[in-house]
């Protein structure tokens, strides 16, 4: 309660703020079921929430593909603001970018979403989003997308 | 009550004592449970915060020196033996030799790694957990965490200052500085959390780095103070950190008798009481063992801590030593 009445925490960076007024660059690895390409066009898991997400708030999102290394440190760097693609907490860049909570486990690890370092805003609005979104269906349409691997 | 010769006594404390011994023991076991729950409950929370991993460290370590005094409570009981003919009052100094270099070692450590983050500009990310059902930020958690492991510790410190103030317990004396002092680290922790809150990044940093600081002071204090035990060092007051006057005391309660001429006293600390020799120069050579008797009497009566005090009758302070047969070659 006292955290929402002081609109704690605020980012460093702004990137929430940032997000909300020029929309999200999302940057994704590409890794069914997570993420993948059908027909020209992004599918999976955490594409499918992510839509789900951008729709719910309103704003806009450009995704961009590429290898995880070039994203993550694209990602450090504050040039994007958020990289997805199956990526699971034990990571070797976990000190250099920020990590959600984990929302759901499997054998793979458990799974994140990567935020800039250190914007706690943004950080939040995301896991409130995830926590409260529906997986199984993000999962059951992952699969039947990019075909279980 | 009998005591042998050549044996340090084991109980040392007077009867009027033991209730202060027992309320300290009392605290001190309070204090670890505390520690316990306090250090628990900042791992739980502590996240990729710099200054929650110090402040959890800092309180890992604030768990020796009650050890340490727990330890030297049982000890102190224990009669000295054939192999450790002065007792067991020492073992406690080398625990707090240990505490002094692990305090100095990890304050070292957690300073540089503070500057490091600081330096290369490492953002903590501290996001949420489900609470009852609600999402909450970490960081309320941690500044809870902070509270709950510094406010009580003050308090604590504040019985064992005077707890040891009675008692003449450096070990008691130095744990109740080092939690008294602890406000400061949980105010640190406090802003620094607070700064990330408000979007200061480096301000979890800086806050690590004061506790260090800190932290690598305290250790410094107790490795002087260990050094200075160590070494045999006159007795010093605990309260005013000044040399304790009963050396002279002793020595001019001796001089006092009508048959000493000169007298010379060198004491030191084991645990709560005082070990040493007086060296007395008498005017003449009768009854020298009523007279030996008579100062160490003197010695008992003037203070409880004077329990094992040896003394010697010389025939005069300054001895003769044989310069010309070793040097000048």
């Amino acid at each position: 309660m006292l955290g929402v009445a002081c609109g704690l925490p605020r980012d460093p960076q702004g990137t929430a703020a940032h997000v909300a007024a020029d929309g999200a660059r999302v940057g994704v690895v590409l890794q069914a079921p997570w993420a993948c390409e059908r027909d020209g066009r992004l599918a999976g898991a955490e594409v499918a929430l992510l839509r789900r997400f951008a729709r719910a708030r309103g704003i806009d999102m450009s995704f961009e593909t590429g290898g995880e290394t070039r994203l993550l440190a694209a990602l450090q760097r504050f040039e994007l603001d958020l990289v997805i693609g199956g990526l699971v907490e034990d990571n070797p860049w976990s000190d250099r970018v920020g990590f959600t909570r984990p929302y759901h486990e499997d054998g793979a690890g458990e799974h994140v979403l990567a935020v800039p370092p250190g914007e706690n805003a943004w950080t939040m609005q995301l896991e409130a989003f995830l926590a409260g979104a529906d997986l199984a269906g993000a999962l059951a349409r992952g699969a039947a997308e990019c075909g279980d691997p | 009550m009998s005591e042998r010769w050549g044996h340090t006594p084991a109980h040392e404390l007077p009867c009027a004592k033991e209730p202060a011994m027992r309320s300290a023991v009392r605290v001190e076991v309070v204090s670890l449970f505390f520690f316990a729950s306090a250090i628990a409950f900042t791992a739980v929370v502590m996240g990729q915060s710099q200054a929650m991993k110090t402040v959890w460290i800092d309180d890992m370590l604030g768990m020796v020196p009650p050890i340490a005094v727990l330890a030297a409570s049982h000890l102190r009981r224990r009669e000295a033996t054939d192999a450790y003919r002065y007792g067991y009052h020492r073992a406690v100094t080398i625990a707090f030799l240990v505490a002094a270099v692990a305090l100095l070692g990890f304050g070292t450590y957690l300073l540089g790694e503070s500057l490091y983050t600081l330096f290369r500009a490492e953002r903590p990310t501290i996001g949420s957990v489900t609470v009852f059902g609600r999402d909450l930020w970490l960081g309320w958690l941690m500044l809870a965490a902070l509270v709950w492991s510094a406010a009580p510790t003050v308090i604590l410190g504040r019985i064992k200052l005077r707890l040891a103030h009675d008692l003449h317990d450096k070990a008691l004396y130095t744990d109740a500085l080092m939690n008294k002092a602890d406000w400061m680290t949980g105010l640190a922790g406090v802003l620094g959390v607070l700064g990330i809150g408000v979007g200061l990044w480096w301000a979890d940093a800086a806050a690590a780095c004061a506790i260090a600081v800190d932290i690598t002071r305290d250790g410094a204090r107790n490795l002087i103070a260990a050094f200075g035990d160590l070494m045999d060092r006159r007795p010093r007051d605990v309260a005013c950190q000044c040399d304790d006057p009963l050396p002279e005391r002793l020595a001019a309660a001796v001089l006092a008798l009508p048959w000493v001429r000169d007298v010379s006293v060198r004491l030191r600390e084991h645990g709560h009481v005082f070990i040493g020799e007086v060296f007395v120069v008498p005017v003449d050579e009768s009854t020298p063992l009523r007279r030996i008797e008579q100062v160490g009497a003197l010695a008992r009566a003037l203070h409880w801590r004077l329990t094992d005090v040896t003394v010697q009758l010389v025939p005069s302070l300054i001895q003769d030593t044989c310069d010309e047969a070793c040097g000048d070659a």
